[in-house]
Order: structure tokens, then C-alpha cells, then sequence
């Protein structure tokens, strides 16, 4: 440096200020939170603290990951600027929490905050279409997740149409594909059924994405139903909560999706054998009503018969009781005078001819004498 | 004879009786009706017997 050369303080500050654009466009800075403040709703203030050192930095809400509070492990990439007026300070590009702890702290002010809102309420979510025609997929083309779900999804359903927008799961840039991913789809003249979401298991960091707020954002405003499967064992992401379903792997989520072709032929044969079954009973119950039926019709025609002999029966016994003969060969005869029957003695005087039956033979006699004395051995 | 049905000589037959059971019935006429009396019996039986054998084809015809 020049000792003869005085700047005045605008021009210091100037000189400086392009100095620092030269030799640090931008730095990426870690540190604890502390002094965090939102002004006005839109301007944001807070220092950047080690052991021994305390660094100012300033920015929008437009560029928070989500609520903050002191005592986080913050990265914040920004550009280093001395203010005409406020001194120096970062003016923040990006910043995200960062360690496992922060991390999850700051998922649990952001889970508060939106939970608060409703994204997360049981009767937003929506059935999901089952099975779907038409899948839009988003996940890195490159990842297991995506060939897992494809070869489950092909192994147990068919026939789909599968729609993929290749994005980054992890790193700065995921946050944003996602959600440019999630629009797009939603904004096709034919969208697809159902969106899903996914990609494999990986550390607190690389999940990163799932919770920040604008993608659970997204995801919760979806038109299109969401089913979301983040590969992990313990925490579930902001985005899981959001979505109509959520799944625990790649492969989970095609088995949510659709029915094992296997199972629904199985259960499909099942059926048919109970319908056979069902008809054949409903025939075996219809043949012994039948059976039933006939054994009735017979009884009934032979009752009728039966009571028919019954009755003819007693009818002749009845007429045996008047047979004519039975009386004659009991002694008793029948007198006859020129072919009339013989009631009275009256009719009667000596030398007429009598013709007189008997059970086994006819007699002619003639009359001797005839004795009005009331009748039969009546004396 | 003029084929009769079963009813109507049965229906006969309870005419005879009952003309057999009156008092004043002569006995003439008595003799005449027993012998009505037991053709009809024997024509009602032979019925009987066909209808019974009717039946047993239809039976037996039925179960083939």
C-alpha cells in the first residue's frame, strides 16, 4: 500500500468493497446461530459465532430454509460487503442448518410451523387411485430408488404409464428441482394420477431436501395425490407427513401403488371356486326340495287311494249287512203269489198256490189252512 | 256298459245303500239293488286297482 494515498470514507468503502467482489465473490461460512431476527417480516439479521469470533450477516426470509434459532449450526453461503452505513456484514445467497442436531431442530420448528397450518392433517389426505394408469415419477434417474420401484412396480402390476422428471435427491440444488418437478407435472394438460416421490436411505444431510419447507409445500399443494417414500429408518421427512401416503422404501411405495397381479388372479380363482360352490349348493338344495316334493306327491296320491278303499270298504261291509241270501239261509223265505210277495194272511185262502224261495231252492205248495192268530209262534 | 268314473259310481252306490237301508224298501227291490250294489263294488275296486297301477308306472317311470 501506498502511504501517500487518502481515500475519503466513500471512496475506502468503495475501493474495499470491490477488493472483496475480486477476491471473494462469495464464502461459504459455518458457525452457531446467535442474535437471529426477522425485521418487518422480510429482512433478516443474525451473527455467524465460533469461540472467539462473531460474524454479521444479513438477508430476506425469501432465503431462510425455514424457522431458526439461536444456538443452530448454520452453512451460509453469501457475499462479504462493507454497508456505506451498518459496517460490514454477508449478505446471504443460501444458508440450511447443518449437523445432525441442528438439522433436526430445525425439521422440528419447521414440522411445528406447518403442522400449525394444517399441511400435515389426516382429512386433507386424499385415496390414492388404485391401481394408477398413469405414474409421474420424481427421483434421480441414476438411483437405485428409481430402478427398485420400476422392477417392484413391473413385477406385480403392468400396463402403466410411467412419466419420470429426473431430478437431484440430495445437495444444494434438490429443494428446487423437486418443486419445479412437482409444478410441472400438476400444470400438464393430462396429468399423471398419482405423483411419487422417493429415493433411498442416506444420512440426516442428504435427506435434507424432503424437509425443507418449500417442497413440503409443494407437496402438500399438489392437485395431483402424492404418495412419498424416503428410504430411512428413523425420522420421517416434511414431506412424507405432507403427502396423501407415504411409503418407507422405493420398493414399498410400488407395493402401495398397485396389487400383486399374483394375489388378485389368486383371490379372482378363489372367488370363482366359491361361486361354483355356491351355484352347486343352491342346485343340491333346489334337487332335495324336489326330492322332498316327489315323496310328497307320491304319499299323497296313495293317502288318496287308500282313503278311496277305506271308504269302499265300509260300503261293503254295509251292503253285505242287506244281502237278501244271508237271510234265507238263516230259515227265513220268501212267498210268492202270482209274482207278488205274500205280506198278510189276509191275502190268503185254502187252495191257493204259493211259491216259496228258499236260500238253495224254489218250492210250489198249496195252501191247507190259513189261521188269523197275529203270527210267527206267537201263541 | 258305458264307462263310468269313479265318482259317479260311487256316488251310486251310496244311492243304493241308502234306498237298501230305507224302511219301507220292498224286499224285491232289495234283491235288485245287492246285485246293483255288488256290481258296483266290483267295478269301484277294479278303479282302485288301475289307479294303483298307474301309479307305480308313474313312479317307476319317474325315477328312470
Amino acid at each position: 500500500m501506498n502511504p501517500d494515498v487518502v481515500f475519503t470514507v466513500s471512496e475506502f468503502v468503495a475501493v474495499l468493497n470491490q477488493t472483496l467482489e475480486y477476491a471473494y465473490p462469495s464464502v461459504t461460512v459455518t458457525g452457531e446461530l446467535a442474535n437471529f431476527r426477522v425485521s418487518k417480516n422480510k429482512w433478516v439479521y443474525f451473527d455467524l459465532k465460533d469461540d472467539e469470533c462473531s460474524v454479521k450477516f444479513f438477508g430476506t426470509v425469501y432465503q431462510l430454509p425455514g424457522p431458526l434459532e439461536d444456538g443452530m449450526m448454520m452453512i451460509v453461503t453469501g457475499m462479504p460487503r462493507l454497508h456505506p452505513l451498518y459496517g460490514f456484514s454477508v449478505n446471504v445467497i443460501t444458508m440450511r442448518p447443518v449437523g445432525e442436531g441442528s438439522i433436526k431442530k430445525a425439521a422440528e420448528l419447521l414440522e411445528a410451523k406447518l403442522r400449525a397450518e394444517g399441511l400435515f392433517d389426516s382429512d386433507r389426505k386424499r385415496p390414492l387411485p388404485y391401481p394408477p394408469n398413469h405414474i409421474g415419477l420424481i427421483t434421480s434417474a441414476e438411483s437405485a430408488a428409481y430402478r427398485d420401484f420400476i422392477k417392484v412396480l413391473g413385477a406385480r402390476w403392468g400396463g402403466m404409464q410411467i412419466s419420470l422428471i429426473d431430478v437431484q435427491v440430495q445437495g444444494e440444488a434438490a429443494p428446487a428441482q423437486i418443486v419445479e418437478a412437482i409444478e410441472q407435472f400438476n400444470a400438464m394438460g393430462e396429468p399423471p394420477d398419482v405423483l411419487v416421490i422417493t429415493r433411498g436411505g442416506g444420512s440426516a444431510d442428504d435427506l435434507q431436501a424432503f424437509s425443507t419447507e418449500q417442497v413440503t409445500r409443494a407437496v402438500a399443494a399438489s392437485r395431483i395425490p402424492t404418495l412419498v417414500a424416503i428410504g430411512h429408518e428413523v425420522d420421517v421427512s416434511l414431506a412424507e407427513l405432507a403427502a396423501d401416503k407415504r411409503a418407507s422404501t422405493p420398493s414399498n411405495a410400488a407395493e402401495l401403488l398397485v396389487p400383486d397381479r399374483h394375489a388378485v388372479l389368486h383371490g379372482l380363482r378363489e372367488q370363482r371356486q366359491q361361486l361354483e360352490r355356491d351355484a352347486r349348493s343352491v342346485i343340491e338344495d333346489a334337487k332335495s326340495r324336489l326330492e322332498l316334493q316327489i315323496e310328497d306327491l307320491h304319499e299323497s296320491v296313495e293317502r288318496a287311494v287308500w282313503t278311496a278303499q277305506q271308504h269302499l270298504e265300509s260300503r261293503v261291509r254295509l251292503l253285505a249287512a242287506y244281502d237278501p241270501n244271508a237271510a234265507l239261509q238263516r230259515g227265513y223265505a220268501l212267498v210268492r203269489m202270482n209274482g207278488s210277495l205274500v205280506h198278510s194272511g189276509r191275502q190268503l185262502k185254502q187252495g191257493d198256490e204259493l211259491h216259496i224261495s228258499l236260500s238253495d231252492a224254489r218250492v210250489t205248495a198249496d195252501v191247507k189252512e190259513v189261521t188269523m192268530d197275529g203270527g210267527y209262534e206267537r201263541k | 256298459m258305458k264307462e263310468s268314473d269313479y265318482q259317479t259310481l260311487n256316488q251310486r252306490l251310496e244311492e243304493v245303500l241308502a234306498k237298501l237301508q230305507a224302511p219301507d224298501v220292498q224286499v224285491d227291490e232289495a234283491v235288485q239293488l245287492y246285485a246293483e250294489g255288488l256290481t258296483l263294488v266290483s267295478e269301484l275296486e277294479k278303479h282302485l286297482e288301475q289307479a294303483k297301477n298307474k301309479i307305480e308306472k308313474l313312479k317307476s317311470a319317474s325315477k328312470a
